[in-house]
């Protein structure tokens, strides 16, 4: 279960307060500046239980702030926020791909930082290797792959993460289109391995398809559940 | 205490910050014949180039045990500095991970200093060969140099962290270690001793953290734990206690939101 109580988040704007001589003269003489934070999330009050759930919004809407804030990545400026169970994110698809590392230590490092044991890593490593079917190149450093390269190799890393919880957002953006069904497939199963699935979007038509409820957002704030 | 028990998590379960760290290293000295050895060649060369000039300019008696004492305070000071430096872009590589995942910050706080420690000890074949060339003894008092060091690690990791989280915040702090690091060697006695210096200097030695941190590895080194290693091994544990208490604070009120400022 997720339960939100009045959260709200701030996002600092870099260029107004990140400046030490500012801060210091603002802390002397008293700060001219009235506004430096932009408001991603606006009082959110919300309650999840088991189902499938459609984030829809415009860019900047609160989507992946609201996900990003469930996933313990962001923490709420007010209000409080409960979750209940292991969460599997698919929020960044650059997830531990540092440019310089190989389509084998992206894997490794991702299923570290899930906190996986060594004996299952290993498991999982061969696991995910086949299933990208990059062969060769995961050898390789990422910065020689395409954008469909690193997505399969992080989609496929990313899939292989069991959780209760699961946030996705716009998942389906640089698979070709080969790919594109395969990916909507293992994504539905991996659905309903989840007690709880948030899915964010800018199409609503997909998301009518697959999601029980659709939670719409407007400027931080919800403005319509369906 | 959840900022100790954090830190303590983290480091016993060193696995995200070591994966990191060797890959760090690999990455650094990728497709070179040595490694980073070639640190500690940098290191000689200085230290040859220091050693010349003395020989060169003040033709000392005690020649050999000058070269020991420059190689111990140039090694630590390479170690010191580097932590410092670099904990100013502790997180800017790391944004990937840190968008994606919730991960505690201090494992890249302890990646930087367990990095440049290996670095470190690969310049200690060095220093022992330098030991038995010089007029030093092996003493039990050796092995205080090893508290000595334990005891700079935990202040390091305590003030990397403060820099860590500062500087994902403001980005002036970049500048000022670096300049700071620069103004630090000087004020230091590495290329030079305290007793080439006038007593007021001397006295004011006692500001300097980084000396403190030289006195308590190379004091044991060269056989001389008297006082003066004991005020600086109190002065370090003080400062130790006072970077903990500043980053209680920063801890509270700033980690959780440094993602934000990445």
């Amino acid at each position: 279960m997720i339960i939100f109580e009045n959260v709200s988040l701030n996002y600092p704007i870099s260029t107004k307060n990140l400046s030490l001589r500012k801060n210091i003269i603002n802390g002397i003489f008293g700060s001219n500046i009235k506004k430096n934070y932009i408001e991603s999330l606006k009082k959110i009050n919300l309650k999840l239980e088991k189902g499938v759930y459609g984030l829809y919004g415009a860019n900047g809407s609160g989507k992946t702030s609201l996900l990003k804030v469930i996933a313990g990545i962001y923490p709420p400026s007010s209000g409080q926020i409960k979750v209940n169970g292991s969460i599997g994110s698919m929020i960044d698809f650059r997830f531990g791909l540092s440019k310089d590392f190989t389509g084998n230590e992206c894997i490794e490092l991702r299923l570290i930082a899930e906190g996986i044991n060594k004996d299952k890593r290993k498991e999982l490593i061969n696991k995910i290797k086949i299933e990208t079917e990059l062969g060769e190149y995961l050898n390789l450093p990422i910065k020689t792959y395409s954008s469909g390269m690193k997505f399969r190799l992080a989609f496929f890393t990313s899939l292989n993460v069991q959780s209760d919880i699961l946030l996705l957002d716009e998942w389906i953006g640089t698979a070709d289109q080969n790919l594109r069904d395969k990916v909507d497939k293992l994504i539905l199963e991996r659905i309903a391995q989840s007690k709880i699935t948030l899915i964010a979007s800018h199409n609503l038509d997909r998301l009518k398809k697959i999601c029980n409820n659709i939670i719409y957002f407007e400027k931080g704030e919800i403005s319509k559940i369906t | 205490m959840n900022y100790l028990r954090e830190f303590l998590k983290c480091i016993n379960k060193p696995e995200i910050w070591i994966f990191y760290s060797h890959k760090r290293i690999a990455l650094k000295y990728r497709d070179t014949i040595l490694g980073p050895f070639w640190n500690v060649i940098n290191s000689i060369f200085l230290i040859s180039v220091l050693s010349l000039s003395y020989f060169l300019f003040l033709n000392p008696d005690d020649f050999k045990n000058f070269i020991y004492r420059l190689s111990i305070s140039i090694f630590l000071w390479l170690f010191i500095s580097t932590i410092l430096r670099e904990s100013t872009s502790t997180l800017k590589n790391k944004l990937e991970i840190l968008s994606e995942k919730k991960i505690d910050i201090k494992n890249f706080v302890c990646e930087n200093i367990y990095t440049n420690f290996i670095i470190f000890i690969h310049s200690l074949p060095i220093v022992i060969i330098l030991f038995f060339i010089s007029d030093f003894k092996l003493q039990f008092n050796l092995i205080l140099s090893f508290v000595g060091l334990f005891l700079v690690i935990i202040n390091l990791l305590l003030i990397s962290y403060f820099i860590t989280i500062l500087s994902a915040m403001y980005k002036d702090i970049e500048k000022i270690v670096e300049n700071l690091v620069y103004a630090i060697f000087f004020a230091t006695p590495i290329i030079w001793s305290e007793n080439m210096v006038s007593e007021k200097i001397q006295n004011l030695l006692i500001f300097n953290p980084i000396y403190h941190f030289i006195v308590l590895f190379r004091d044991p080194l060269m056989n001389n734990v008297d006082g003066k290693f004991y005020e600086s091994f109190s002065i370090c544990l003080l400062l130790a206690l006072i970077v903990f208490i500043i980053n209680l604070k920063l801890f509270k009120y700033l980690e959780k939101r440094i993602v934000l400022y990445l």
